[in-house]
């Protein structure tokens, strides 16, 4: 039995096994089927249990391409890798249909995956831009491949070169993952004589008639609030949060510009934070400090993230090795738990 | 409390605030909650001895150790972990997960066994113990 075999086998069980006590207490044994609902939603939204119906029933279909392990999350969407493997799997099963002709319609599209209704749009979409650069390709006599040139076209060049994006039928792909790509608009750049700055504003960098591209939004890489301030601070002065010395308590880096930061700029404030504590200025925060600081101090239980229950059968050591008899456990790493009856550990210190 | 252990799985925390959720929403009383994970504890704890046929081998490096009632604490580091569902073959060429870091809760088998005896009495598939000569 898997995993998923064996959790489901777990709730059935409890369930099954409360009904008595269920209704000896009064209780409705509906309660007992909605908390088995809820608990299996919980479990498949973390990827633990796999719904093997739908699975099976796309393979019955005729469905060649392997659907996305669940338990690992879906690949796509998420990342630039993924979209374009997921792209590349829309053209593939659309040029199968054009090609063959006997499948039904839809057979083999990945309709587990969100937004799998504009797999035709998004296909064209990317048929075009394969088009588009093949004789960019030829002139340059090099023989790139299409997908990865299209998406690094599409997301790293400059705003100069980007192309709207455009369905079909010349309408908008409405865009289904990942943050809001705020792509320069006419509305949103436009020329920096048309930005608004507000009357009471110094003339700081932040409204430098020459710095246009500040809205373009960071994609990579610790959020640089200094540069461009975020979106909950427009109309508002800019402030650059200072991260080194002691704290400048005239800057006005108040807890508005802390909450329009990601939570890199929160961190590197947190930090900045301790460094005014140490130094015996009052901090903004004590509790949350003080929570902080403990969990520093004991970096044994900081990660948690790989976790792993079981029953140890025997301890061994000799000088710095270990050897460990384990068994009947759970060890849960990168978001899926692998169940096993016995184990083995050779761990050295 | 020994046999809790699972309770800090994902399946139990999952269960755990399923169970929350109802309490709040009062569907459900506390109590037979409280029996409910009860429940959860032991058939968690029959499902792997009955339905998991998985070997393993988890090779790392100990960062920090402790013992304390009969538990283990291990911080692991560079883990290594192979698995082999089925629990034949050799575990050189099964499915090979790594990570950093990992922590590990270990508890006395012997003590998970005497909690379930007393619980639900003996162990009908248990083997009794060889005799020992004198």
């Amino acid at each position: 039995m898997n995993t998923s075999s064996v959790y489901k086998w777990v709730i059935d069980d409890v369930v099954s096994k409360m009904k008595p006590e269920t209704v000896q207490e009064g209780v409705d044994e509906s309660v007992l089927d909605e908390l088995r609902t809820l608990w299996q939603d919980k479990l498949t939204k973390k990827g633990l249990i796999r719904d093997e119906g739908m699975q099976a029933g796309f393979m019955a279909r005729g469905g060649g391409l392997p659907l996305p392990q669940l338990g690992q999350g879906p690949p796509a969407m998420n990342t630039p890798a993924g979209m374009q493997q997921l792209m590349m799997r829309m053209l593939q099963m659309q040029q199968m249909q054009q090609q063959g002709g006997q499948q039904q319609p839809g057979v083999g599209l990945p309709y587990a995956l969100p937004g799998a209704q504009y797999a035709p749009q998004l296909a064209n979409l990317f048929a075009q831009q394969q088009q588009q650069q093949q004789p960019q390709a030829a002139f340059h006599g090099s023989k790139r491949e299409a997908p990865e040139g299209g998406f690094q076209t599409s997301r790293g060049e400059p705003s100069t070169s980007r192309r709207p994006r455009v369905g079909p039928q010349g309408g908008l792909v409405p865009q289904q993952d990942g943050p809001a790509d705020t792509e320069p608009t006419p509305s949103h750049i436009a020329s920096p004589h048309q930005r608004r700055v507000p009357a009471h504003t110094a003339p700081t960098p932040s409204n430098h008639p020459h710095t246009p591209q500040c809205r373009i939004p960071q994609q990579d890489g610790p959020a640089d609030e200094g540069a461009c301030g975020g979106e909950g601070s427009s109309g508002a002065q800019r402030v650059i949060p200072q991260q080194d010395g002691p704290t400048d308590d005239g800057g006005g880096g108040g807890e508005g510009s802390s909450e329009a930061g990601t939570s890199g700029a929160g961190r590197q404030q947190e930090a900045a934070e301790g460094q005014t504590e140490d130094k015996g200025e009052a901090p903004a925060d004590d509790e949350a400090l003080s929570s902080d600081s403990g969990e520093d101090s004991s970096d044994e239980e900081a990660d948690v993230d790989h976790f792993m229950c079981c029953q140890f059968e025997k301890v061994n050591r000799t000088k710095n090795r270990w050897k460990i008899a384990m068994k009947e456990g759970v060890f849960h790493v990168h978001g899926r738990d692998y169940l096993f009856k016995k184990a083995q550990g050779e761990w050295t210190f | 409390m020994s046999f809790q252990l699972y309770r800090q799985t994902m399946m139990g925390d999952c269960l755990v605030e399923a169970l929350e959720e109802m309490i709040e929403q009062e569907k459900l009383p506390a109590d037979l909650a409280q029996s409910i994970v009860t429940q959860f504890d032991q058939s968690m704890l029959e499902a792997l001895r009955s339905h998991v046929t998985g070997r393993a081998h988890i090779k790392a490096n100990l960062k920090h150790y402790r013992y304390f009632d009969n538990v283990w604490q291990f911080t692991l580091e560079k883990v290594t972990f192979r698995l082999s569902p089925s629990g034949g073959g050799s575990l050189n060429t099964a499915h090979e997960i790594s990570c950093d870091r990992a922590k590990v809760v270990c508890v006395d088998s012997k003590l998970v066994d005497e909690t379930i005896e007393a619980i639900s009495g003996p162990d009908p598939n248990a083997q009794p113990a060889p005799e020992q000569k004198p």
